[in-house]
């Protein structure tokens, strides 16, 4: 019995030191390593705001334009446009609330960027596109709701 | 894997506007192969984009975005600028490519 206890104790030991080994040679490989990890795999918009902007406070306006079409027949490639008035923006971000992972793309803009951004999405089911903002501070979003007649994620 | 991206950068009165198509499978981790196994996660995670060498848009993608990516941006800038777009998937492959903007 102690034999086995003591096996048992050198087990978890060592699997901890391995761990920490892993997670020491992972690191580093990982390139630029910003990718948050957390946010996107959060599965409720809410919770990926928070985890993406350290809050949920979240104001609307009418600021922010997205353009995409009402109705998309295939949900596997939406076209999304988004451009915004407000200035100073310091981050920019696209949510999908129904799909299995809300959060689909997150910037930084730098110098010079005008805030005016397309990209392809995923759309598994009907849903509201939220754009968060980040500008001075404050956060604010604008969202508008697109209907999905073929889905653009597995059927399970 | 310069072949793998196709950008272009043009300049109208002051403005640049970089388009961009990549290809990549997109894999989002959930879909399964004809033998009912899943398909592993393989997606683009980060992206830069420099212009002379300064850096002017830093994002991260997750797996919500489309197979074959199109993105298009725009900054103030001028004809000649080396526009280039680096980006890193989560399986640690690194892509870039360079143009000049016309």
């Amino acid at each position: 019995m102690n034999n086995r206890r003591e096996f048992f104790n050198t087990l978890s030991g060592s699997s901890l030191v391995l761990l920490a080994f892993g997670a020491g040679v992972t690191l580093p490989l990982s390139g630029w390593a910003n990718w948050n990890q957390e946010a996107f795999h959060s599965k409720k918009f809410q919770k990926a705001v928070q985890s993406l902007y350290g809050s949920k406070l979240v104001e609307a306006t009418d600021q922010i334009k997205i353009q995409a079409p009402d109705v998309a027949e295939n949900g596997s490639s939406v076209p999304i446009s988004v451009s915004t008035s407000i200035k100073e923006i310091e981050q920019l971000s696209i949510f999908i609330e129904n799909n299995p992972l809300p959060l689909v793309a997150t910037y930084h803009l730098k110098q010079h960027v005008i805030p005016n951004i397309s990209v392809r999405v995923k759309i598994a089911k009907s849903s509201p596109i939220h754009v968060v903002v980040k500008s001075q501070g404050r956060l604010l979003f604008s969202s508008k709701k697109i209907h999905v007649t073929l889905s653009g994620c597995a059927e399970d | 894997m310069a072949d793998r991206i196709k950008i272009k950068a043009v300049e109208k009165s002051g403005t640049v506007t970089v388009k961009a198509l990549i290809k990549h499978p997109m894999e989002t981790g959930r879909r399964k192969d004809k033998d009912g196994n899943l398909v592993p996660s393989h997606h683009i995670s980060e992206l830069k984009v420099m212009v002379n060498g300064n850096e002017v848009l830093e994002g991260q993608w997750g797996t919500g975005i489309s197979k074959n990516p199109y993105m298009s941006l725009q900054y103030h800038g001028k004809k000649g600028d080396r526009v280039k777009l680096q980006l890193l998937d989560n399986k640690n492959n690194h892509f870039s490519v360079e143009t000049v903007v016309k």
